[in-house]
């Protein structure tokens, strides 16, 4: 899986692409955890456009992603998941626990 | 480090020794190319050094041939060789050597070159051992997860069906059939997050609250909410499990379902009608997240097939296609042929490649209710049995420290091996936990079982607030196994039952159901239990003694 992070102002953006399984464990944080430590971000975009697949593996990833945001006082947008991961989280119901931009 | 010098040139051989001679390495050498490979085979080296020219077979060959003997692990070779070509190196690193030295050499370039293989080795060997860990770890999540599912080895009922197709790496998945009162059976597909020994350990809490629970036949949102506690205490942040509950009353003709972040399952009904039944609540154990909980009720008829499946199918083929085909599968085939179908449809919707995620699934047909009257039929009067009592064993349970759940499996362990352990083993468990149960609910903390009529999880409420003020008292259990009395050696023919509290007793002769009512009711289930299945239940007049047993075939 490819990861891209950047910062636009107060908003983090990262583009997945992919299968996001356990393998890209690695490179997710890698990506993500500098975000953590950016001082003024408020959001994290999260692009799931090119994102093929995800596991358990992944959707575990998110909250733990989730969970450090809030301590941070930053919020998790899921952005523009492609059909098959929307499916996925629809499933588990993460709309309950993102904001899921289609 | 082990290494094996193939050299004819004892001068040469005595260099390279003396060059390599560290602590920690073992130095072997062997002066002709067959002699060497004898070595290999007798014990692999982690390095070989050889020269190119040998007797009896060349260093090129004896390359070879070493990796052929040693398949399961690559042995590397380094050559010391006169002269080289571009058409000779390519032949001897095909031969898989890995280094190749020209004569003469400076010894720091055999050391070094020696020294930079040996991190190799090193990684190699980190590499192989971790391989054999994951090997074991994934033997024993396969062995729990196959306890959890099947913990008793019952069979499943006729027309009832589940099965995990687990990948290599094992992914989490386990499916479980319990009947719990006679004709209600409830089924688990569950699916945790994450592989290997990680998803087997968050199995086990919601396989074993899930039989705990379904013993008391309690309610699936109390369930749900029983797992999503203990996954939420017990598993880290991102660790979840996905579960699919389902609770099937043949006698009242009603499926109960929650779905709980798996793909929806499907009662297919006789009609042609089908009713999905989707997720609509997370996922058991995301921390912070007090989840609301919704259960699907519906009528089910004899003959409608319940069909539930874990997300790993969605692998296979796009959820809604494979869907479609399982619907499409043939109307008014038997339940064995659709399963066949299904199987089939699983083994090519993966086009022969290993599925990348578990798979579970479940085709429950709906029996007809006759067929659970057998329960509760009445009891035949059993041919006179000459009897003498062999071993007796006496438990105490103080109840503020230890429930009846924690007592049972170890009467039931220590009975293991014996016919009351293995023949009576499952029926003889429920009934002491219901016998105990009762006891406790009733004798010492006085519960009032109607309660239930406002919700079994008033009535846990209740429970949980008198074992708090619970300020003494006490259970015992009596069992004694009685033998045939003339059989040499003595045969298990009967387990006796008795349970006391140090309670005042209870009116427990207005909890049996009344003649021809059925004992399918909300509350006075475990006594009816009792009556129905121990035999010869007998209560002392107070009402804090109770005793049964059970005849072994």
């Amino acid at each position: 899986m490819k990861v891209v992070a950047q910062v636009q102002g107060t908003t983090g953006m990262v583009r997945l692409e992919g299968r996001f399984t356990f393998e890209g464990n690695q490179a997710f944080k890698a990506a993500t955890d500098p975000l953590m430590e950016t001082p003024g971000l408020v959001q994290i975009h999260l692009d799931l456009g090119a994102v093929s697949y995800m596991d358990s593996s992944s959707l575990g990833m998110l909250l733990v992603l989730r969970e450090r945001a809030q301590a941070k006082g930053q919020t998790i947008l899921l952005v523009k998941p492609s059909p098959c991961v929307y499916a996925i989280l629809n499933v588990v119901q993460f709309g309950k626990l993102f904001q899921i931009l289609a | 480090m082990k290494v094996l010098i193939a050299a004819a040139d004892p001068v040469l051989q005595a260099l390279v020794v003396r060059l390599l001679a560290a602590p920690g390495r073992e130095l072997q050498v062997a002066a002709q190319g067959l002699e060497a490979l004898q070595r290999v085979r007798d014990q692999v080296p982690d390095l070989v050094i050889t020269h190119s020219e040998l007797p009896e077979i060349d260093g090129l060959e004896l390359s070879r041939l070493i990796r052929l003997a040693s398949r399961r692990r690559i042995v590397p070779i380094l050559m010391l060789a006169p002269s080289s070509s571009p058409a000779l190196l390519r032949q001897r690193l095909e031969a898989g050597i890995l280094e190749i030295i020209l004569c003469p050499f400076a010894p720091e370039e055999l050391q070094f070159r020696v020294d930079a293989l040996e991190r190799l080795i090193r990684l190699q060997n980190e590499l192989l051992a971790k391989q054999a860990r994951d090997r074991e770890e994934v033997a024993l999540v396969k062995h729990v997860l196959g306890r959890l599912s099947a913990p008793d080895n019952q069979p499943m009922p006729p027309g009832f069906h589940m099965e995990t197709l687990q990948t290599q790496r094992i992914n989490g998945d386990v499916c479980v059939h319990r009947e719990g009162l006679p004709g209600v059976h409830f089924g688990l597909i569950c699916d945790a997050t994450g592989h290997g020994l990680m998803a087997g350990v968050s199995t086990i809490p919601v396989v074993e609250t899930f039989l705990a629970m379904v013993a008391r036949d309690l309610p699936l949102d109390a369930i749900y909410r029983e797992i999503h506690a203990k996954l939420k205490h017990l598993l880290p942040t991102g660790r979840f499990a996905c579960l699919l509950l389902w609770r099937l009353d043949v006698a009242q003709g009603v499926l109960a379902v929650l779905n709980a972040g798996m793909p929806p399952a499907l009662l297919l009904r006789r009609s042609g009608a089908i009713q999905a039944f989707p997720s609509r609540v997370l996922p058991a154990g995301i921390a912070g997240v007090e989840a609301g909980v919704a259960v699907t009720k519906t009528g089910a008829a004899p003959g409608d097939r319940l069909l539930a499946f874990s997300d790993g199918l969605g692998d296979l083929a796009p959820a809604g296609d494979l869907e479609q085909r399982f619907l499409r599968s043939p109307a008014g085939t038997s339940h064995t042929e659709h399963c066949q179908a299904i199987r089939e449809l699983i083994q090519r919707g993966g086009g022969g490649r290993e599925p990348l995620d578990d798979i579970s699934w479940a085709l429950w047909e709906v029996p007809a209710p006759a067929s659970i009257a057998l329960a509760w039929k009445a009891k035949d009067a059993p041919a006179p049995l000459a009897l003498r009592a062999g071993f007796e064993a006496r438990f105490t349970l103080d109840p503020r420290r230890h429930s009846p759940q924690d007592l049972v499996p170890q009467v039931l362990g220590l009975l293991q091996g014996s016919q009351a352990g293995t023949v009576q083993g499952p029926l003889l468990g429920m009934l002491l936990t219901e016998a105990l149960t009762n006891a406790l609910d009733h004798g010492l903390l006085k519960l009032d079982s109607r309660l239930k009529a406002q919700g079994f999880e008033t009535y846990e409420a209740h429970r949980k607030a008198a074992l708090a003020n619970l300020e003494s008292g006490s259970l015992t259990l009596t069992l004694t196994l009685m033998h045939d009395a003339g059989a040499m050696p003595p045969v298990l023919r009967r387990v006796q039952v008795e349970v006391e509290d140090t309670g005042a007793g209870f009116d427990w002769q207005s909890w049996l159901a009344p003649a021809g009512e059925t004992p399918l009711r909300t509350f006075g289930r475990g006594i009816a239990l009792l009556a129905a299945l121990g035999q010869d239940l007998t209560f002392n007049e107070a009402g804090n003694r109770v005793s049964f047993h059970l005849d072994c075939p």
